[in-house]
């Protein structure tokens, strides 16, 4: 069976490389991104199951990079990262077509559950 | 401009400032979050039978110190600020104050995938004049050019002392972004109260806005 592949998105260096180190501990296969260019450079030639994207990245939001990367990977689930949308009125602002949205800091282990969860919607990976 | 919209501007200046400092002291608390988590990880490792990294345990250590300070750094500028909201003329040293509005505006200048330096001499230039407003001023040039950029670029922000005239020189490298002056314009007016002049160098490689503060030692009443 093959491993999960989830791709980070986050310009704040240390939390993307040290989350990546830590789902790779629990088993995923991950690829990090510290901008929109360089996420859509590895959705292009990589399969991923999940991305979790920071909203707030330099030049675009993390809104705008879902849409691009659903240009490249129409059904790839997206999980958001935000220290504001922890409420249903910030969650309603970030727009329709994500998974899920986590405030940071992030607890690994609701990281963890929403990326399994995430998959476990794929139809065909049930 | 009227008192109810100067005062919106003021309110304005400080929630952007705020929002930005908290967001960049949430990810410290989000990085520290994720070291503490790598170091429950090395210790379920050695439970299980691994042998404790001891450089990585210290690499850890060191990357969670300099988070710390990243964190106190933010505080202490924010906690500043919150001092400087005097509107009152008073002396006060122009570098450390363009420090400090340097690293409260980083987030915004990150944003773009600006680089935001200061140029300044570690020696201290004295001025007499109203510290909160003229922060205000710097701030809303540096926002408003920030928003013009769209590729990765430098700006230095540094005082030059010239005679008894001093000046912020807020230098754009390199300039591959389209400014327009008239973004500009509706600075005119603060910047008219408070009587400093604003120029503007545009050119198609480089660019650079300098705020000339008025001769204002001997009549700081004048402000």
């Amino acid at each position: 069976m093959s491993k999960i592949k989830v791709l980070l998105v986050d310009d704040e260096e240390e939390l993307v490389f040290t989350l990546s180190e830590r789902l790779q501990f629990r088993g995923f296969d991950t690829d990090a991104a510290l901008n929109s260019v360089d996420a859509l450079r590895l959705a292009s030639i990589n399969d991923y199951d999940v991305a979790v994207i920071d909203l707030k990245l330099p030049l675009v939001t993390g809104q705008d990079l879902m849409k691009m990367i659903k240009h490249i990977q129409p059904d790839l689930k997206i999980i958001f990262m935000t220290g504001h949308c922890s409420d249903d009125q910030g969650r309603k602002g970030i727009g329709k077509g994500y998974f899920d949205c986590l405030i940071k800091p992030i607890k690994i282990d609701i990281l963890f559950e929403s990326i399994i969860a995430a998959v476990l919607s794929y139809p065909e990976k049930k | 401009m009227s008192v109810e919209n100067s005062l919106q501007q003021q309110f304005t200046f400080v929630e952007k400032i705020t929002a930005g400092v908290t967001h960049d002291m949430n990810n410290v608390l989000a990085v520290i979050n994720e070291y503490s988590g790598l170091l429950e990880d090395q210790i379920y490792l050695a439970e299980n039978g691994a042998q404790l990294n001891l450089d990585k345990l210290q690499s850890i250590s060191e990357r969670l110190s300099n988070q710390v300070v990243r964190g106190r750094n933010l505080m202490k500028s924010l906690n500043k600020f919150a001092h400087e909201t005097d509107q009152n003329v008073s002396a006060f040293d122009l570098n450390e104050m363009l420090e400090n509005l340097i690293l409260l505006c980083n987030r915004f200048a990150l944003a773009q995938q600006i680089e935001l330096k200061s140029n300044s001499t570690n020696s201290k230039i004295v001025i007499v004049h109203k510290a909160f407003a003229l922060k205000q001023l710097v701030f809303n040039v540096l926002i408003t050019l920030f928003e013009q950029i769209n590729s990765p670029s430098e700006i230095l922000v540094s005082s030059i002392p010239n005679g008894s005239q001093t000046k912020i020189v807020i230098e754009l490298h390199p300039n591959s972004s389209t400014l327009s002056i008239d973004n500009f314009s509706i600075f005119d007016e603060s910047a008219e109260k408070l009587s400093v002049l604003i120029e503007y160098h545009f050119s198609d490689a480089d660019a650079s806005i300098d705020l000339l503060l008025p001769n204002n030692f001997n009549n700081p009443q004048d402000l």
